[in-house]
């Protein structure tokens, strides 16, 4: 095990930097819906930042796939390439003077995307030497690089001296090579933008490459190696496209509204800020035509039982992993003078409910209200929510929202911080509910406040405005509203979303839509209140559960607003508290309509 | 535009030269690249010969002549159709289209590249510039067929508009339409010297008198002349899978008629509004063998009719006029044997 996961099993790591065998311990396969990812055909894999996207795509590197499969490199079902696609190598600021004067800005960027994308292939396959089963048959790769790289460099104008190939070399300094080759052509096209920052010509007489003329021909030349699956689909796992400027998605749209799938397919992860699906010739790319498409959060916001399932087995692993004797129950065991109580509540709920029951069954009001009425009973005795315990592996699962991240790097905090209890004294075996609560309430108000703040000078340089504090006292209003439906009598108290009765106008839903965008929020959808078609529904991250003091471990409740309520959270956060305080919440939420629940 | 009876590359020529960007000379550059290739067009047809052992119709300067006479058949009914920078890469990529066929017709549109880069001379330093050149060059031919759609409609270049798409689709289009009976070897096929399976494709071009558009209807109006002789002969065609097959030179006329056919249909997506072609209209003449004495006439035309829920491919299903031909079901080659009352003459 590498020594970060040795010094904390929960530690969170690049998956980039992760050993292929720790990988396999790791990783959790789980590609029952989402089994278009390692087939042949273009694919997006739309999904939160830390839901898992580059594990998966890791997952699917070569050295990973040669140990599961347990085969040598030629018999693998696919050969995939690992695209990390970082914002800086790609959106060159002065990039956008070529779109300003007007002079060639989709080949430059094509062939900087292209030089690029293929010198990240070539740094990919040092896997295959770390794999520890590098090719013995090398002559192939020597001539591809001689004879086929270099043919393809000059067919696009590189006029650079070919430099010296030994005859008898290993992979890895063929390797080395080809990457030399390409960082050349990288440093050329660099070279010419940093001219043109300093009001440079603009005239280009450099290499010039592309997709049809340069990537094709290189993953053909490479699936020809002898150590390769020869007949076999090409990935290239193009990791964060939404990095890539505009004009470059545009240009990635065009490869993918490409045929030829069977040879190179196109795995694009994005975190939901992709900027257009339209091609440069402005054509849109669509589903299931061009591409499939996997939404990974939806998947495991939609089904709680198969996230729960999915963080036990990675929590068993790594407890596994760090010879920890225990299940993910026991670690992150309950509050358990909490649960008694709230046992009790059930019971006594369960006793009245042939009197005053409300469900359909006596279980039914005792899982539905024990918990809130506890919460309930703790402001009415402290005016506080706070001595709730946010404790306990399966409420720490509906705290982290359906994004495995957020369970793990609270986990690696609270591991940290029972190891300092401990004195080192013992090793850890639990961590304490009281340390589980801490670390999550903590976490719960870092999200809220210096996290927010990130946005706040993100979307302000992106010209945002004051979008960041409309979003702020929205989420603020929602937490408000929520919190006064657990503590009121309604019918159902564990309310986490909201779904518009009316509009929202465009300003209303641009909020929304940031605070997706952030993870603030989670868009679902819903039937209409008047019965035909769907709506949008927004579910409150239940990672700001303990900041509003809320019961994480249901989210099926959710409420109609109007557009005017909403606006009314958004610019006028006061108002709607005060109105919270001093009318019933129906009156306020959504004055137009007689009924407030209207769950399907 | 009206090209005062010349064609664009003379329309070209006078331009001022504000109309273009700075630093290199497009007109004198052109002019001198044309020229520099006219030996090369002239090898082209022999040595891709030699290399594909066939027997090409002519690729020489003459086909080049013949599609600039073209695109500015295409182009002269609109006023100001294209800018003049836009006429320079397209004047340029018309002449550097189907050069590639030195090395041999396998992929000979992505060829030019190289003949391009031994003329570097003549053409602009930018390489964003050669390669919108290739580009448009490329898009004409090759076993993709849906090329177009993947280029940019509109990009900037050297800051001026350029609209790829409609570029690369007129030189298309137009080198559609650059055949007829000039492009034949006509002594060699006369003589039957030609190899077999070279033959039906001189045996069209020799059959095409004439192909023009009419301005005002939009009408490709494409004149077919054959003798009786060789209407009555099957002719050794290879298919897509090599095989070789007897077909008819009718069949043959029906089958690159509809080709013309989906062409236009295909380029009037990209080049709408700068040109609009609506139809093609195919009149065929068989003569006795004389050529005096016209035995039968076929006249169809291929267009977009009622609602398109045809699949395009069959020709029966777009010119109704074929199904019934003469009152005796369709029309095809073996059709107009039987009609011509003969027996097949190989």
């Amino acid at each position: 095990m590498s020594s970060d996961l040795d010094l904390n099993p929960f530690s969170v790591q690049s998956p980039e930097r992760i050993a292929a065998h720790d990988v396999l311990s790791l990783f959790v396969e789980d590609f029952a819906d989402f089994h278009q990812i390692h087939r042949a055909g273009h694919t997006f894999l739309h999904g939160a930042r830390g839901s898992g996207k580059s594990m998966i795509f890791r997952f699917l590197e070569p050295d990973c796939q040669i140990l599961k499969k347990k085969c040598p490199l030629n018999e693998l079902d696919f050969f995939a390439f690992y695209i990390p696609i970082k914002e800086m190598e790609v959106k060159l600021t002065e990039l956008i003077r070529l779109e300003m004067d007007g002079h060639g800005s989709l080949p430059l960027n094509e062939h900087l995307m292209t030089v690029n994308i293929v010198l990240k292939m070539f740094a990919s396959l040092e896997r295959i030497t770390q794999s520890g089963e590098p090719p013995e048959e090398t002559t192939a790769f020597r001539n591809f690089i001689s004879d086929t790289l270099v043919r393809l460099l000059k067919r696009g104008g590189w006029a650079g001296v070919v430099p010296e190939i030994p005859a008898e070399g290993s992979f890895e300094q063929y390797r080395l090579v080809a990457v030399s080759l390409l960082e050349e052509v990288y440093s050329e096209i660099s070279l010419f933008i940093q001219r043109l920052s300093l009001g440079g010509c603009l005239i280009y007489t450099g290499t010039l490459l592309g997709f049809k003329d340069f990537v094709r021909p290189v993953c053909a030349a490479l699936r020809s190696m002898p150590f390769m699956p020869a007949t076999k689909p090409f990935f290239l796992l193009v990791d964060d496209a939404d990095n890539f400027s505009e004009e470059q998605t545009r240009i990635l749209n065009t490869w993918v509204s490409s045929r030829g799938t069977a040879e190179i397919s196109l795995k694009i992860s994005t975190q939901r800020r992709y900027k257009t699906f339209r091609t440069i010739s402005g054509q849109s790319i669509e589903t299931p035509h061009d591409f499939s498409e996997v939404e990974i959060s939806d998947i495991y916001t939609s089904d709680r039982d198969r996230y729960m399932a999915r963080v036990e087995s990675i929590v068993e692993r790594r407890l596994q992993l760090a010879s920890i004797n225990a299940t993910p129950s026991t670690f992150f065991p309950e509050d358990h003078k909490q649960e008694n109580e709230i046992a009790k509540i059930a019971e006594s709920l369960r006793a009245t409910w042939s009197e005053s029951g409300r469900g359909f069954r006596a279980n039914d009001d005792a899982y539905r209200y024990a918990r809130p009425n506890f919460i309930r009973g703790l402001h009415g005795s402290s005016k506080s929510g706070s001595t709730y315990s946010y404790a306990g592996f399966k409420q720490l699962v509906h705290i982290s929202s359906g994004v495995v991240r957020y369970f793990l790097e609270p986990a690696a905090l609270m591991y940290g911080e029972q190891t300092a209890a401990n004195e080192g004294s013992a090793p850890v075996t639990a961590i304490a509910p009281h340390i589980q609560n801490k670390v999550t309430r903590e976490q719960a108000n870092r999200f809220l406040t210096s996290e927010f703040e990130r946005i706040v000078r993100e979307d302000g340089n992106l010209g945002g405005g004051d979008r960041a504090t409309k979003l702020r006292n929205l989420l603020d209003s929602l937490g408000a509203l929520f919190s006064h439906i657990l503590m009121s009598d309604a019918a159902e108290r564990r309310v986490f979303s909201v779904a518009f009765s009316n509009g929202p106008d465009d300003e209303v839903r641009e909020i929304f839509e940031l605070g997706t965008e952030y993870n603030y929020l989670h868009k679902s959808s819903i039937g209409k209140k008047e019965g035909a078609g769907r709506t949008a529904l927004y579910i409150l991250s239940r990672r700001l559960a303990p900041a509003f003091g809320l019961d994480p471990t249901s989210f099926a409740g959710y409420k109609f607003i109007t557009n005017e309520v909403a606006r009314m959270m958004m610019l006028e956060p006061k108002k709607f508290h005060n109105r919270l305080r001093t009318n019933h919440i129906d009156s306020v939420v959504d004055p137009a309509q007689g009924r407030l629940f209207e769950e399907n | 535009m009206d090209f005062g009876g010349q064609t664009i590359d003379a329309w070209f020529q006078r331009q001022p030269s504000e109309e273009f960007p700075t630093g290199f000379d497009y007109q004198a550059n052109y002019a001198a690249l044309a020229a520099n290739l006219v030996p090369l067009h002239k090898e082209v047809t022999p040595t891709a010969n030699v290399i594909d052992g066939g027997y090409l119709t002519d690729h020489g300067p003459e086909h080049i002549s013949k599609l600039l006479s073209r695109i500015s058949e295409l182009l002269k009914a609109t006023p100001n159709p294209i800018t003049a920078y836009e006429c320079y890469l397209l004047l340029t990529a018309a002449q550097v289209h189907d050069v590639g066929n030195i090395f041999g017709r396998k992929k000979h549109e992505e060829k030019c590249r190289e003949v391009m880069d031994d003329n570097l001379a003549t053409l602009p330093l930018d390489a964003v510039e050669r390669r919108k050149i290739f580009e448009i060059a490329q898009a004409h031919g090759g076993e993709e067929k849906e090329k177009l759609s993947s280029l940019a409609k509109i990009e900037h270049i050297r800051g001026k508009p350029v609209r790829m798409q409609a570029l690369a689709a007129i030189l298309k289009f137009a080198d559609e339409l650059a055949e007829d009976s000039e492009r034949a070897a006509r002594y060699s096929a006369k003589k039957g010297l030609l190899p077999p399976t070279s033959s039906i494709f001189h045996a069209y071009a020799l059959a095409l008198i004439d192909i023009h558009l009419d301005p005002g209807s939009g009408i490709i109006a494409m004149r077919f002349d054959l003798k009786k002789s060789d209407a009555l002969r099957a002719f050794p065609k290879k298919d897509k899978q090599g095989e070789v097959i007897d077909t008819f030179l009718i069949d043959e006329i029906l089958s690159r008629t509809l080709k013309t056919h989906c062409e236009r249909v295909y380029c009037s997506r990209f080049m709408r509004p700068i040109v609009d072609v609506v139809g093609v209209s195919v009149h065929i003449d068989v003569t006795d063998d004389t050529g005096y004495t016209v035995l039968r006439n076929i006249a169809y035309r291929l267009e977009e009719r009622g609602y398109p829920d045809a699949d395009g491919k069959d020709i029966y299903s777009l010119c109704p006029e074929l199904r019934e031909w003469d009152g005796n079901g369709r029309f095809d080659g073996s059709h107009l044997a039987r009609k011509l009352g003969m027996q097949h003459v190989i």
